[in-house]
């Protein structure tokens, strides 16, 4: 099929669309004869004249809304041709820049995996790059090859930004353009290629109904193809985990995901494999000196979160040391959040540990990196502040360092007094709960240390509660807890048992399936009475 | 106008929510269970408070304010457990027992026979609402309207 004018498709059907003539000229014979025959059986019945007359008129009907249909139907035609050769060019011109401009980077970048995996999906990368095998001669196969081309360098890119969205809108725009381009779709391979590339798309984003009948299409359409062959096997292999996905054991069924893909196995909570893919991910970074610090440092930081969820503290120091190795190493390169977040992790991680000196040590450096003055959300930075002071304060109580805590906490007070004051004025407080968490903690410290504070406290805190959520969170009922538990060191037992009393109801309320809790709460209850 | 009261059970973590935005309740309730509203209902018509007052194993339940209903309480799961076990607990007699002294103390005159057994039938039904919701662990709402 030649290039079309889409003034000549206009013009033959307002002249001469009654034959069928534009279909013929795009190349959909069949529906044209179709529409040739129904015209030519309306005028024989209107020449012929008698009682078969009469049924004439019945088939201009279809006739005239078949016509107006291929009106609108033309208008999409020529918009999605003209659409997609602007974005062909403009691809094809990109290309011929990026070879022209650095052919030695090139070399470079084809020899070294790590940049494929991580910028295509693993269908784009199993794809032939070259996928139709016919001589190259024809500008339409030339056409439909370079559609394939950037369609899966733009899926590629949509899926490594997490951008699901344009990775399926790419994936549905090159099969519709292959689709209106294809005479016979059994004996076209792009097109087959069109619905493998996007049931793998979607069968990576998790629309796995979406993605089992594109698969089931493309396999269907690209079986009869022999360069198709491995795409067409890779999606059976996925079909048939789509069939049985319970059966996929180890790294046997997994060949749609790359390790630079390992987020999306994060999302899917298989935390195991990702943590795999992602130490590999940071092998091939550190292989490749390509010298993205900041990248190897948020897949250190993603290694961290993984193996915090495995429970594997040994790496998840390592990886956090290497943060710290880096942002040193490298002076400025590691940005100032995500040092400090590693810091944090770390500290923690220590804390857990009992390891109190350490993590204080940790707690110390991160809160060094705050800057408040910093672009971005002041309050959210506050509030980071926030956590941190917190998180010391609890260190220097447990090293018995009570003058120090009082100075966390007295500054942290500071910070959520102005937080809430943003708050009573109307504008948004970051995140309540975490405040009034912070509040009550502090009034838990104030019950031996600072014993008239703890009350205004524990209000603040459930004033912050009111207005948030009308009280009904566990950050109020740890307010009152932690109220309990003063009145019970004055003495004041029916005050402490109504206390309790309400931390019960918002637990039961908040958090239902917390029997633990539930029946501690009771039990203390009990003990009050 | 009679007033009218209805228990509902709903899914336990939903209770948060409405609590937290009561407006949202009356919509809730007109939603059918397939919708995600509430998982069943018992209309206990105008003898809810007669009811409840002759049942104080049912522990008060959370006052809710702000909707269209002219009162409304929730319990929550645990709550819900605890009343039904009470419920659970008590004895034929001991029901008889309750409508006899209540009805003294509202006119002196003792119970009619089918006073009682409407009165039986009303707390076995509602007996089994709440021990039907403790199993499925849901939380309960008494709408009244």
């Amino acid at each position: 099929m030649g290039e079309k004018n889409p003034r000549w498709a206009l013009g033959l059907l307002l002249a001469v669309g009654w034959l069928g003539a534009h279909r013929f000229y795009l190349g959909r014979h069949a529906s044209a004869v179709a529409q040739l025959a129904l015209s030519l059986l309306c005028a024989a019945l209107w020449l012929w004249g008698g009682p078969a007359a009469r049924y004439a008129p019945y088939l201009l009907g279809p006739i005239v809304f078949w016509l107006l249909r291929d009106g609108f139907w033309l208008f999409d035609y020529f918009r999605i041709e003209e659409d997609m050769d602007s974005r062909l060019s403009a691809f094809a011109q990109s290309q011929l820049d990026e070879q022209t401009s650095m052919p030695a980077a090139k070399a470079q970048v084809a020899a070294a995996p790590i940049p494929v995996s991580v910028a295509q999906p693993s269908v784009a990368a199993a794809l032939p790059a070259d996928p139709p095998p016919k001589p190259a001669t024809d500008p339409q196969i030339d056409k439909k090859s370079l559609a394939i081309q950037m369609a899966q360098k733009h899926i590629g890119d949509a899926l490594a930004s997490q951008d699901v969205q344009t990775a399926h809108a790419e994936a549905d725009t090159l099969v519709r353009y292959l689709a209106q381009r294809s005479r016979k779709p059994q004996s076209d391979p792009h097109l087959a290629m069109a619905y493998l590339l996007q049931g793998m798309t979607f069968y990576q984003t998790g629309q796995l109904d979406a993605a089992r009948k594109k698969l089931q299409m493309g396999v269907h359409l690209g079986a009869a193809f022999a360069e198709l062959a491995q795409p067409v096997q890779q999606a059976q292999v996925l079909l048939q985990r789509l069939r049985s996905p319970q059966m996929a054991p180890g790294g046997a069924a997994l060949p749609a995901l790359q390790p630079g893909q390992y987020p999306l196995l994060m999302q899917s909570q298989d935390w195991a494999q990702a943590l795999t893919w992602c130490e590999q991910t940071i092998a091939m970074r550190q292989a490749g000196q390509d010298g993205d610090v900041h990248d190897l440092a948020q897949h250190h930081l993603h290694a961290m979160e993984i193996a915090q969820h495995l429970g594997d503290a040994e790496r998840q120091r390592v990886h956090g040391q290497a943060v710290l190795a880096l942002s040193l190493r490298d002076g400025g390169g590691v940005p100032a959040p995500m040092q400090r977040s590693a810091l944090q992790q770390l500290g923690d991680l220590y804390q857990a540990q009992g390891e109190h000196r350490q993590a204080n040590g940790y707690y110390a450096q991160a809160l060094a990196l705050v800057d408040l003055r910093s672009s971005g959300n002041a309050a959210a930075q506050a509030l980071g502040l926030c956590m941190l002071l917190q998180r010391l304060a609890s260190t220097h109580a447990a090293l018995g360092e009570t003058a120090q805590a009082l100075q966390c906490w007295q500054r942290l007070a500071l910070y959520l007094d102005s937080l809430d004051r943003l708050d009573q004025q109307g504008q948004r407080m970051p995140d309540p709960e975490a405040v009034s968490v912070m509040l009550a903690d502090y009034a838990a410290f104030a019950i031996r240390h600072q014993p008239t504070r703890v009350k205004a406290l524990v209000q603040q805190a459930l004033r912050i509660q009111q207005r948030s959520c009308r009280g009904y969170s566990l950050a109020a009922a740890r307010a009152y807890e932690v109220f309990a538990n003063f009145l019970a060191a004055h003495g004041q037992t029916d005050a402490r048992r109504s206390a309790l009393k309400k931390a019960l109801l918002l637990v039961q309320i908040c958090d239902p399936d917390n029997s633990a809790h539930l029946l501690q709460l009771k039990t203390s209850i009990r003990e009050a009475a | 106008m009679s007033v009218q009261g209805l228990f509902y059970a709903m899914p336990r973590h939903g209770l948060r929510a409405l609590l937290v935005e009561p407006s949202a309740m009356d919509d809730y309730l007109q939603r059918s269970a397939e919708q995600g509203g509430p998982l069943a209902v018992l209309d206990q018509g105008s003898w809810w408070q007669q009811d409840m007052q002759r049942l104080p194993e049912i522990e008060p339940g959370v006052a809710v304010e702000g909707t269209l209903a002219q009162h409304c309480w929730a319990w929550p799961a645990d709550m819900v457990n605890d009343s039904a076990q009470g419920l659970a607990a008590i004895s034929a007699s001991e029901l008889v027992q309750r409508m006899h002294a209540w009805q003294k103390a509202q006119d002196g005159a003792p119970a009619d026979i089918d006073a009682l057994r409407h009165w039986v039938r009303r707390q076995a039904a509602l007996r089994s609402f709440w021990q039907a919701a403790a199993q499925r662990r849901d939380a309960v709402l008494l709408y009244v309207v």
